[in-house]
């Protein structure tokens, strides 16, 4: 279930330099794009949204510290997606035209997609985030602490109580 | 508990091609973007220097204050002597003011006190018509009381 962590490979030096940048970005451009596509459903937005990510802690760089980069990238990475599906809810309410493109990620039935997009869309945010941190991003139990600022024990109760959530919603749609 | 059985929803999808070209893109235009901030900041910068001392150099300089006119104000403020604030705004004599040997009769001087050791004001008064010294000495009117016209203060030292 977790990616393996690889602090010392990404940082020998302990700097965030262009270097060690595109280590990072060749570890964790993958587990931080599924967890934001969870969030917007839309590949280029998601796409966006890792490379926004990446650039705000790379304009961070001289205060980055190596051994936290991984949470501080997700938080920054959620804010983001989070932000965008605000102001995705905000245009819906104007009258501009839809911007929706059509999903061609999904490596599966279009029902399927729907249905998982539907169990997901229907946990609260605060399950949400956990699961996808600890299933998709590989984050640890403290990692995910870190980045959704709750304690540590509560991660795991979260993690279940999603589990449990996404197995009823979607056996009731099978 | 175990997320094996849902996989659908754990599915690994793959980002678009050209994530890592992208990033070393936006890095680089970053870096250009700083640079050419820091120029502009550099050149506005100097122009600001070289305006400055330009304005320095080619404007008139406002004349200074005489260094005693502050505190010649201040103490006639204090006194609130109206001939002393006289004295202190009447103009400057171009020529100095030479009290010769033998002048004695056409001059009053008195000495002003200003309260501190390194300053001292002489008054000097001309007697305005000729006539009133020689009334004076007639022992018709006294010198001192004479309708004199405050000529300017001197601050020369001691007669």
């Amino acid at each position: 279930m977790k990616a393996a962590r690889a602090h010392a490979v990404d940082s020998p030096t302990d700097v965030l330099d262009e270097a060690a940048m595109e280590r990072l970005y060749a570890r964790l451009e993958t587990p931080v794009y599924n967890v934001v596509y969870r969030w917007l459903w839309d590949r280029e937005e998601a796409r966006d949204v890792v490379q926004e990510a990446f650039m705000k802690l790379w304009k961070k760089r001289d205060s980055v510290r190596m051994d936290t980069v991984d949470p501080l990238l997700y938080r920054m990475a959620l804010n983001l997606a989070s932000n965008r599906r605000r102001y995705r809810k905000l245009r819906s309410w104007l009258p501009l035209p839809s911007q929706e493109v059509p999903e061609e990620a999904w490596a599966g039935r279009r029902e399927e997609q729907e249905a998982v997009r539907a169990a997901v869309e229907g946990l609260p945010e605060d399950l949400r985030q956990v699961v996808m941190l600890t299933e998709l991003g590989g984050l640890s139990y403290k990692e995910v602490a870190e980045v959704v600022q709750i304690p540590e024990g509560t991660v795991g109760s979260r993690r279940n109580r999603a589990l449990r959530t996404l197995r009823e919603t979607l056996g009731e749609s099978a | 508990m175990s997320a094996q059985d849902l996989e659908p929803v754990f599915r690994k999808l793959t980002p678009p091609a050209g994530g890592l070209a992208e990033l070393r893109g936006r890095i680089e235009a970053q870096r250009r973007h700083r640079t050419r901030r820091f120029g502009r900041m550099l050149a506005t910068g100097t122009a600001l220097s070289v305006a400055t001392i330009l304005a320095l150099v080619v404007m008139p300089g406002t004349p200074a204050a005489h260094p005693g006119d502050q505190m010649l104000d201040v103490w006639v403020k204090r006194t609130g002597d109206p001939t002393l604030l006289h004295l202190a705004s009447a103009p400057m004599p171009e020529e100095p003011v030479v009290v010769r040997p033998g002048s004695e009769a056409r001059l009053a001087v008195q000495r002003v006190d200003t309260g501190t050791e390194r300053v001292i004001y002489y008054r000097f008064d001309s007697l305005a018509p000729p006539a009133a010294a020689e009334a004076a000495r007639d022992g018709l009117e006294s010198v001192r009381d004479a309708p004199t016209e405050p000529r300017s203060p001197q601050t020369e030292g001691p007669l």
